[in-house]
């Protein structure tokens, strides 16, 4: 997405390459920001910081790592750490380890959620569980660089993804029978 | 092949991840499978909304939202190359006054009472944040994994806040953007002595690792930390100078270039000789921050609940997971080495022995039954206790 040569520059101290590298990147930067927390405004903020972020600390970017999932890394991080919301969030775990369990976590997840569309399905997600859906639906990333920039284990994220997908089934599913459960 | 096997391979198969042959297994399932037929298409449906989701754009440019601040930074880091010679970009990036612009030598004072009381509320931060962790009951916790990453988080935090770019980068982290500048003129010091600060925090916070507590509670530290980079000078009051110099002196990094304001403060094994490197000394703790930061919030957000199927062995080596109905242990690299089988039920207890040489973990079915097992990682083995 980015040329290695400008972010080259940009960790040498050219000023213009750097300028020129957060342009780049700030769409994808804010795309992030917006599906994690939710809000226009919190997603200006958050990714305006995690430009600053990045602004300071390119001088510690290794390239041994890839540029797209270090800048992830920096909002995620913002994203969750920051400007975490108090609204409640469907436990996915809980529910999950027990397999006979599985028709309340569906008259649960009902009750809690009357949200009608995908957007506010994903809102419902855990923060980690919504962070590697965002990745790798809004950012194209695989399993490898989504373990990379959540600093994750691939079977977490992997597990991660596979539930919240459960998940999300679980709540469309209801929203397409109106509401009632089968 | 069951259906809680196919259900893995339709996620895998949403996302690519599937070989030939596991592609045909799943045809193959699904043909004869009527609910699998009607859940595959559920999941396919589902992931073809999420990659339409909308492409959202920043409303205006944010870069040219953030110029001026980026030029602030700039000057702040200009001042700091003037002042303290060797300070790169990211050690010197924020936390120098521009007063100092204009005289570089005359607050060698200053600046030596600003580092004391830097160090001061970093440390006291640091051993409230220990004596937290210490304190709490681990048994509350049912969560050594979460325990032993919020201990590695807050260690990290505090020490970054102080290591990586000076006074700002707490406010950077906690406070909010627009801050910046004025913390910067009010309590920028050189970069040096603050990343001797930020290594005694570093030490001192990190020795509670042992006795790991619940990641929920790992805000109290946070805000400790906070409240030292902020307000200093109340902090300082309350830190013993002892143990200041006692973390700082047990970490051979530290205050590698502060050692002239170092010897004022008493600080002992304080190596003058050391004042090579004050970049990579800065950066390094940088970027290790931006890994452990994030290992930190893994224990954040989730109710406890949540965090309940994961636990760290008592010496870090391997983390056991139950997800999916098994048990499935990694090592520190995330390397699989045991994977259990499934276990109908609800995990009801589980731990690592002290010596974290086995973990045992019990299951509960909901007529009553259960039995209790227990995994050795080393072996890969696992048996099922009488």
């Amino acid at each position: 997405m980015v040329e290695p040569s400008l972010i080259r520059a940009a960790r040498e101290g050219d000023r213009e390459a750097l300028i020129t590298l957060l342009r780049k990147i700030e769409t994808h930067v804010y795309r992030t920001a917006y599906y994690l927390v939710g809000n226009e405004q919190d997603a200006m903020d958050a990714a305006q910081e995690a430009l600053i972020r990045i602004y300071t600390k390119i001088g510690s970017y290794e390239e041994k790592a890839q540029f797209k999932t270090w800048v992830q890394r920096i909002v995620t991080n913002i994203c969750i750490d920051k400007f975490r919301r108090s609204k409640p969030t469907v436990s996915i775990e809980e529910h999950e380890m027990v397999f006979e369990g599985r028709e309340s976590v569906e008259g649960e997840v009902m009750a809690a959620c009357a949200a009608k569309d995908i957007r506010e399905a994903i809102d419902r997600l855990p923060e980690h569980h919504r962070a590697v859906v965002v990745l790798r639906y809004l950012q194209d990333f695989s399993y490898n660089e989504i373990a990379d920039s959540l600093d994750l284990p691939l079977n977490t994220v992997k597990s991660y993804l596979f539930r919240a997908r459960q998940q999300l089934q679980v709540l469309l599913r209801d929203y397409q029978k109106g509401g009632v459960r089968g | 092949m069951n259906c809680q096997e196919v259900m893995e391979y339709m996620q895998r198969e949403l996302d690519g991840d599937l070989g030939e042959i596991e592609s045909a297994k799943l045809r193959e399932h699904i043909r004869h499978c009527a609910d699998c037929t009607e859940m595959y298409e559920r999941l396919k449906r589902l992931s073809t909304e999420l990659e339409n989701l909308p492409k959202v754009t920043p409303p205006f440019s944010l870069v040219d939202a953030i110029l001026p601040k980026l030029e602030e930074i700039d000057r702040a880091a200009s001042a700091a190359n003037r002042d303290a010679g060797p300070a790169g970009p990211g050690a010197g990036a924020a936390g120098i006054p521009d007063q100092d612009e204009s005289a570089p030598s005359t607050p060698r004072r200053r600046v030596s009472r600003f580092n004391l009381r830097v160090l001061g509320g970093v440390v006291a931060a640091g051993i409230v944040a220990g004596v937290f962790l210490v304190t709490y009951d681990r048994d509350a916790t049912s969560d050594l994994l979460s325990g032993h990453y919020a201990a590695e988080s807050a260690s990290s935090d505090s020490s970054s806040s102080a290591s990586s770019s000076g006074s700002s980068e707490p406010v950077l982290m906690f406070g909010a953007v627009n801050q910046m500048g004025e913390v910067t003129d009010q309590y920028g010091s050189s970069p040096d002595p603050s990343a001797g600060a930020g290594d005694a925090a570093d030490s001192s916070a990190s020795a509670p690792e042992v006795r790991p507590t619940s990641g929920s509670d790992l805000k109290t530290p946070h805000e400790k930390a906070v409240g030292g980079g902020t307000d200093p000078e109340a902090k300082a009051g309350s830190a013993p100078g002892s143990d200041s110099g006692a973390h700082a002196g047990s970490d051979g990094r530290s205050a590698s270039d502060g050692a002239e304001d170092a010897d004022r403060m008493t600080l002992p094994a304080v190596r003058p000789g050391e004042s090579v490197g004050i970049v990579a000394e800065s950066e390094e703790p940088a970027e290790k921050l931006e890994g452990d930061g994030q290992l930190g919030i893994t224990a954040f957000p989730e109710e406890p609940a949540a965090s309940s199927v994961e636990s760290v062995s008592p010496d870090g080596s391997y983390i056991a997971v139950f997800a999916d109905s098994r048990v499935i242990i990694y090592d520190r690299n995330g390397n699989t080495r045991f994977e259990g089988e499934e276990r109908e039920g609800a995990i009801a207890a589980f731990g690592w022995t002290d010596d974290g040489a086995f973990f045992r973990y019990e299951i509960r079915r909901g007529d009553g039954t259960g039995e209790i097992y227990r995994i050795d990682p080393a072996a890969g083995t696992e048996t099922r206790e009488p």
